[in-house]
């Protein structure tokens, strides 16, 4: 801006025309894709699921995230962001995917864990029994 | 683009405007990089796809991952930093996804092998308690055999005291056991052990001192000659005299209890000299066992 301030009138005219053509194509940019409905979709099932999974309490971390996000793509439709909507919806989604598998990871390692003490008891328990003998 | 060329077209002498597009052209073509994070994302995949435990667990997801972080690792211009810090992002929740997954499915694979664990560990527990079992009952049997031991020398025992009961012709009654000790011990009116009937009371003393937790009651009867007075003094000398010859041979007085009967309790007719010699007699009631010899069977 401040190198254009400096040139000579005529090409100051010029400058703003090439200004306007490129707010004509960040305009036609901006208004050209409908609502990323899909991809929010996509997103609130991905959330439903991953809080059905009780994500909540194994992943919350993420799980607020895609809450989080989800929100935020919302606001950007509202603003008729539609780029940064589909972004964050698409965000949210693998988010929300990621609180599941984390979820389901906890889970089967919790299992695990209550497996392994189970055998060690039942293992001490026996050697205990076979001790008294 | 358009609009910059027909700018330049416009105006030979639009230099500043000229120097302006090319700057932006430069901006545009100037080695676009790999968005800033790519980089680590792809390190981050290279960790899990060489994972030994995790790498085959999840290809799918892994699939998934690597077409991610290959579109994150595309060169973007500046202007679309964004779009490449979007790639980037949803490259790197792949990648943690398709960890999870094969962490997910590893647990799952470990579980079997703790399943198998466990299934051995409660068979080595069964073999245990079989194995007690088998000990319990051997103890037992070893039990039962004592017990056996046991009764067969309970048995031996009251065997051996029959045999005792039998050498000395003794009679089982509810009183214990009756010996009669023959009425040859005396002659009529005499009150001294006749020589000669000491072995019969020498096997009393035998079985006292073999059984030395019985007592025993000594009763001395006489037959009617003479009157009721004299005999009952009569009876009462006899079973001391009997008692006396015990204490000489070693039983404790203690043990001993004599009493004369008189002629109250003849056990044959006093008519004949048959019978009369049959109620002259010293009877030895030897006390039923003692609770002790009880409570060993």
């Amino acid at each position: 801006m401040r190198a254009t301030s400096r040139t000579p009138s005529g090409l100051r005219l010029c400058t703003a025309a090439g200004l306007a053509g490129s707010l004509l194509l960040a305009g036609a940019c901006a208004s050209t894709p409908p609502a990323p409905t899909r991809s929010l979709d996509s997103a609130r099932t991905a959330v439903t699921n991953a809080e059905k999974a009780e994500a909540g309490r194994y992943a919350a971390v993420e799980l607020g995230e895609a809450r989080e996000k989800l929100a935020s793509a919302d606001s950007a439709v509202v603003a008729k962001n539609m780029v940064g909507a589909e972004r964050l919806a698409d965000q949210a989604r693998v988010e929300a995917e990621l609180a599941s598998a984390r979820t389901e990871m906890a889970k089967a390692v919790a299992v695990n864990k209550e497996m392994a003490l189970g055998g060690d008891a039942l293992n001490e328990e026996m050697q205990r029994a076979g001790d008294k003998q | 683009m358009n609009k910059a060329i027909s700018r330049m077209t416009f105006s030979g002498t639009a230099l500043g405007a000229a120097a302006v597009a090319s700057l932006v052209l430069a901006g545009c073509a100037t080695a676009p990089l790999a968005p800033p994070g790519a980089a680590e994302v792809r390190t981050k995949l290279t960790s899990l796809q060489s994972d030994p435990n995790l790498a085959e667990r999840a290809p799918a997801a892994i699939k998934d991952a690597e077409t991610a972080v290959r579109t994150a690792e595309q060169p973007v211009s500046k202007r679309d930093a964004a779009l490449g810090a979007h790639r980037v992002y949803m490259a790197d929740r792949k990648v943690e996804i398709a960890t999870a997954r094969a962490s997910t499915r590893y647990a799952e694979d470990q579980r079997a092998k703790l399943g198998d664990e466990r299934d051995r560990a409660r068979l080595e527990a069964r073999t245990r308690e079989a194995d007690a079992a088998r000990d319990d009952a051997n103890a037992a049997r070893g039990d039962a055999e004592a017990a056996q031991a046991s009764a067969d020398s309970a048995n031996r025992e009251a065997d051996e005291l029959k045999l005792q009961i039998d050498a000395l012709q003794a009679e089982a009654t509810d009183r214990g056991l009756v010996l009669t000790l023959g009425d040859v011990l005396f002659a009529t009116g005499k009150s001294d052990v006749k020589v000669g009937s000491a072995s019969n009371l020498n096997k009393l003393v035998a079985f006292l001192n073999k059984y030395p937790d019985r007592t025993v009651q000594i009763e001395g009867h006489t037959d009617n000659v003479g009157s009721e007075d004299s005999n009952q003094g009569l009876s009462q000398r006899r079973a001391e005299s009997v008692k006396a010859y015990l204490v000489q041979q070693g039983i404790p007085a203690s043990r001993l209890t004599a009493t004369g009967m008189g002629e109250t309790q003849p056990l044959a007719d006093n008519d004949s000299q048959t019978g009369r010699q049959q109620n002259r007699r010293v009877v030895a009631v030897i006390d039923n066992p003692a609770p002790a010899t009880a409570a060993a069977k």
